[in-house]
């Protein structure tokens, strides 16, 4: 694990927690509010009774007020799936340090807050496709051994999130948040890239691993760019004007990738790969309570 | 068609092809991209795209620089084989055409040597052609850039001139303006037999040879003892082709002086003389007739020195003291006169040591009223100017003799004359009265300096008389050719020879025109290389 993740990083991440607003049903008892109501502590709503409810549930002195058999209703408090894509295509590799080192912590603090309020966190690494991470964790003890193999991970070929997506969505999790820790370079386009994750069922949450030079490009004068996943050669003469319009595309890139999150109602978190994770986190979550949006 | 005069055209070719492949590659090199890699390509796909999409040049630009340097090279090397238009075949020609004496005969030869003139540039396009005008004073009439309309106004303006031409002068500017060319003749138009050995020097004879007499000197030989006096020596030469009779004929005024008929064997000459002629400064009329057909040559009018002895005293009156004063001092300044001023200053003498020379003051009786006082045209006095002075005029009119030559006029009446009997100068007394202003003017100093510097200022030399109305004495061919074309022979130039006996501007040559395009280009491409400026 060495420097990626320090005894003082893993102690930080043990005091994250992660805020999900309700959860879907299903699962076991957790720390987060469920749609479910049932047999929870908090009082709820009524409902009218049916045959088959529980009788214990009746609410007899609104009977005996009403005439009427009402039933209460409880919030259930339910655990939270937290499924981690990680983007481990050759781009983030290219760099050095590789972007993926920040990709891999952003990872762990969201295993690690999942954990310290038993959710079950799981990581799914992707390139071309889906790849098999480490299953669903469970508890706290289980962080070390997972933190290796996060760190273990490596390159894997070209970026492919619309496959990546699609592989998640046949897997048929239960419903959770989805965490795809990117850099959104998809060869594709990244119109393609936000129509595949259009139809996840699940709370969504855009991290987007960034750097400063791409959107400032420090070339000049004739170049041939080599594409570091599809060596794809494009020349180009890199002059003030060609930078100029760099940026217009990027940013229309960067408004797009905003415009899907605030339509799917997803959370947005842009994380600069020049500094420190943890300490960009801490500073956008100062209560310690990452908020997944929608 | 265009030749070249530091480059064979096959180097040129070939050098052409070197550069084309040299710059190819240097291009190529210059204009090969630098591998990079990058994390994504997405980005600049796009931007290229569009930008390309904006600029339909930025599509060329590669292309483009490469062939504007390619034309920018190749001028160079054109410009260093250094071309000239040139029409196969035709040679450039330098028309010289005489205008001196020998186009002024009866014949109209000289309306045939233009029409010769005319003959020859219609032979050459009008960019091969100049014509130079030789006479005293050549110059260019026609440049090669210059065209036919020009020459034609500037030959029907000319006129053919009474002196002789400087021909190897003018043919030497003719050379120069063909020197630097490969082929180019010089076309000489002249009225003379010319024998030239220049293999480039092409003689057109305008006119037949003909039968020519003319003046071809005059002198007058003083007598060693009477220097007032002398012997007048004058030749004729003829040219023809047989033996010719002419008739020499010597006038003073309208007195015949000597007539005579003489038969001449072509390139002869035959010298006259006449004894005994006064050297009063009268004008001789020498003139031949007969077997002649240049008409410039066959009269001259000669002036004679004028060498009177003069007398200066008092007649009658007594001179003022200050005028007599003032003239005795002006004498003393001639250091060639032997100066007396006699006691009670009544006679002054001047002249040539040995020599008695007198100028005789006479005395009015009674004064007239005062009169501006102005010069005759006597060559004593000739262009001598008072400047407004009065003098009086004398009761008595001023004739010492008959033969009296008025010299000063108080209004119409003489105050000096010239007494050729008595070869004396007679000056009123009212000349120097204390009333005329003459005295304190400067041409009452100026008369007596001019007059007694002439009269003293005798030699035993005999001298060669020039015509009256020539030129020949204060114009040297030579310097004015120098001056006027400014040239160093040695190293003729065209431009340099063209620009300064034209008065036309420098013609840039065609190399360095084309150095200057290529040069041009060389900064526009790189313009358009300059970053950020391209498209």
């Amino acid at each position: 694990m060495g420097d990626l993740f320090s005894k003082e990083f893993v102690d930080a991440i043990s005091q994250i927690r992660l805020n999900a607003g309700t959860v879907p049903r299903g699962g076991i008892h957790g720390a987060h509010v469920s749609t479910q109501l049932g047999g929870g502590m908090e009082f709820s709503d009524f409902r009218l009774y049916a045959p088959g409810d529980d009788i214990r549930r009746i609410d007899w002195n609104l009977y005996s007020r009403s005439g009427r058999l009402f039933l209460r209703l409880f919030e259930e408090e339910r655990d939270l799936p937290v499924y981690t894509l990680l983007d481990c295509s050759d781009s983030m590799f290219f760099e050095d340090p590789p972007r993926a080192n920040a990709g891999k912590q952003a990872a762990a603090i969201f295993i690690g807050a999942a954990l310290n309020q038993h959710d079950r966190p799981s990581l799914y690494p992707f390139g071309e496709t889906l790849n098999e991470g480490f299953p669903t964790l469970s508890s706290s003890r289980a962080l070390p051994a997972a933190l290796q193999r996060l760190a273990a991970i490596g390159p894997c070929g070209l970026t492919n999130l619309p496959a990546a997506v699609h592989k998640l969505k046949a897997l048929r999790l239960r419903r959770g948040v989805v965490a795809i820790i990117s850099d959104f370079f998809d060869p594709a386009g990244i119109e393609t890239l936000l129509e595949s994750l259009n139809g996840l069922r699940h709370k969504l949450l855009l991290i987007q691993l960034y750097d400063e030079r791409d959107s400032n490009p420090t070339l000049d004068g004739e170049l041939s760019l080599v594409d570091c996943e599809t060596d794809h050669n494009l020349k180009v003469t890199v002059t003030p004007k060609l930078i100029e319009e760099y940026k217009k595309v990027h940013m229309d890139f960067q408004n797009k990738l905003l415009e899907f999150s605030t339509k799917r109602r997803a959370g947005y978190i842009s994380i600069n790969i020049q500094r420190n994770v943890l300490a960009q986190f801490m500073d956008l979550f100062s209560n310690g309570v990452i908020t997944t949006g929608g | 068609m265009i030749g070249f005069t530091a480059l064979s055209g096959w180097l040129l070719a070939a050098l052409s092809l070197l550069l084309a492949g040299v710059l190819a590659v240097l291009h190529y090199l210059r204009i090969r991209p630098r591998q990079i890699r990058v994390i994504t390509t997405l980005f600049w796909q796009q931007a290229s795209e569009q930008v390309r999409a904006r600029s339909l040049f930025e599509k060329f630009r590669h292309p483009f620089t490469y062939l504007l340097l390619l034309l920018a090279g190749l001028l160079v090397l054109l410009a260093l084989a250094k071309p000239v238009f040139d029409d196969a075949g035709q040679p450039y020609r330098v028309i010289v055409l005489e205008a001196g004496i020998s186009m002024t005969s009866t014949d109209n030869r000289f309306e045939k040597a233009i029409e010769l003139v005319h003959d020859e540039v219609a032979r050459s396009p009008e960019e091969r052609v100049a014509v130079i005008v030789a006479d005293p004073e050549p110059r260019l009439l026609k440049h090669f850039e210059e065209g036919l309309g020009v020459l034609k106004i500037r030959l029907d303006a000319l006129k053919p001139v009474d002196q002789p031409v400087i021909r190897t002068a003018v043919l030497r500017i003719a050379k120069s303006l063909i020197a630097q060319r490969e082929i180019g003749e010089v076309v000489l138009v002249s009225a003379q037999p010319v024998v030239l050995s220049d293999p480039k020097v092409r003689v057109q004879a305008v006119g037949e040879v003909i039968n020519n007499a003319f003046i071809f000197s005059a002198t007058f030989v003083p007598d060693a003892t009477d220097m007032t006096r002398g012997e007048f020596h004058w030749c004729i030469g003829f040219n023809g082709q047989q033996d010719g009779k002419t008739t020499v004929l010597l006038r003073r005024n309208d007195e015949i002086l000597q007539s005579e008929d003489v038969t001449l064997k072509p390139g002869s000459t035959r010298e006259f003389y006449l004894s005994d002629i006064d050297a009063d400064g009268s004008t001789l009329s020498a003139s031949v007739f007969g077997n002649d057909c240049i008409r410039g040559d066959n009269q001259i009018d000669f002036r004679l020195p004028n060498r009177q002895l003069i007398c200066l005293a008092p007649i009658g009156g007594t001179a003022l003291p200050g005028s007599l004063k003032s003239l005795a001092d002006l004498l003393m300044e001639i250091s060639a006169s032997e100066t007396e001023v006699a006691e009670g200053a009544t006679v002054i003498g001047v002249g040539p040591k040995g020599t008695d020379a007198r100028i005789v003051i006479w005395s009015a009786e009674r004064k007239g009223a005062l009169q501006p006082l102005t010069a005759t045209r006597h060559p004593l006095v000739d262009g001598l100017v008072f400047e407004d002075a009065l003098c009086r005029v004398p009761a008595n009119p001023l004739s010492v003799s008959e033969t009296s030559i008025p010299l000063l006029l108080a209004g119409s009446s003489p105050v000096a004359v010239w007494d050729s009997n008595a070869n004396r100068l007679v000056v009123s007394e009212l000349f120097f009265d204390e009333s005329a202003s003459v005295v304190r003017r400067t041409g009452y100093l100026v008369f007596w300096n001019r007059v007694l510097h002439r009269l003293a200022g005798w030699s035993h030399v005999p001298l060669v008389l020039t015509p009256l109305q020539s030129r020949y004495s204060d114009f040297d061919h030579q310097a004015s050719l120098a001056f006027k074309a400014d040239i160093n022979h040695a190293k003729p130039v065209e431009g340099v020879v063209a620009d300064a006996i034209s008065g036309r501007t420098f013609q840039m040559p065609l190399w360095q025109f084309i150095l200057g395009t290529a040069l041009f280009l060389m900064l526009l491409e790189a313009i358009l290389n300059i970053r950020g400026r391209i498209a």
